[in-house]
């Protein structure tokens, strides 16, 4: 799966291009993850805004990346679209993460 | 008094008519994208709305990966699995058939709420799938016949747009 990042001060911007993340690509999207944040440092923001489909693989796969960053680095999401608002919101999983609506707020806000 | 009309509160018209799908899924995980696609896509344009189709393509592809990954695991040559969905007024009913591996202890899973009261590092990173199923879907019955797996539920559309936490 291809990611495209953005580098920021303190902060690292992976944007996900493509609209499913789904059990056919959660194994891909995780090792894409890793790829692409293994040694960035700071903050990681998960921009979704393209994505309008989460299943509970995709779910787990983004579970996974947060895992992966270790305990020192966050993973914040950006931009859910309604029904991957409601996968996070059913499952609780927005309690997890820290969700922005909107990634010029996201970055602005990073220091809180 | 005047007659009553019979469509004066009824939906619009092309969800008049009850709308039937029958799909058959090749048993792998890509080809069960594409039919959730599918099914998503004929629901919208039969009328439902963007979100409770959204979450009804959500549910059965959860049941479909679930079939994939487990049932048909270890015996891929024993797909496709079929579909067949019947959407009425704002319900739909699904039935899912497949020829795979029988439920363990031939009972669906419960689907309890995972605890993410633990470190980070312990959050649970599968397991969701039956909790959403079970969220979504009401009247939800599985039954082995002979060689046959038969998952059958009930999607409440006007709910599954609204869907919220369950306690």
């Amino acid at each position: 799966m291809n990611l495209t990042t953005e580098a920021h001060p303190g902060a690292l911007i992976v944007r996900v291009p493509e609209a499913r993340i789904d059990a056919a690509v959660a194994i891909q999207f995780k090792d894409a993850m890793r790829a692409v944040t293994e040694g960035a440092p700071g903050r990681v923001f998960l921009d979704l805004h393209r994505v309008d489909f989460v299943d509970s693989s995709g779910l787990g796969a983004i579970v996974a990346a947060m895992k992966q960053l270790g305990p020192e680095r966050r993973l914040d999401l950006v931009a859910l679209t309604p029904n991957v608002d409601k996968v996070f919101r059913l499952t609780r999983m927005d309690t997890i993460f820290a969700i922005h609506d909107d990634l010029d707020a996201a970055l602005a806000g990073q220091d809180d | 008094m005047p007659p009553l009309d019979p469509n004066a509160a009824a939906p619009p018209e092309k969800r008049r008519t009850p709308l039937k799908l029958a799909l058959e899924v090749a048993p792998d995980l890509t080809a069960v994208r594409d039919s959730v696609i599918e099914l998503e896509d004929r629901l919208v344009a039969y009328g439902v709305a963007t979100e409770a189709a959204g979450m009804s393509a959500l549910t059965v592809a959860e049941a479909l990966n679930n079939i994939v990954e487990h049932a048909l695991r270890r015996h891929p040559a024993q797909g496709p699995i079929r579909v067949e969905a019947l959407v009425r007024k704002a319900r739909m009913r699904v039935v899912i058939l497949d020829h795979g591996a029988p439920m363990p202890g031939l009972l669906p899973p419960a689907g309890r709420p995972l605890d993410l009261r633990v470190p980070h590092a312990d959050l649970p990173e599968g397991g969701f799938g039956w909790f959403l199923i079970r969220a979504l879907t009401s009247r939800l019955d599985y039954r082995r016949r002979g060689t046959e797996n038969r998952l059958r539920f009930e999607i409440d559309l006007d709910a599954a747009a609204h869907a919220a936490p369950v306690a």
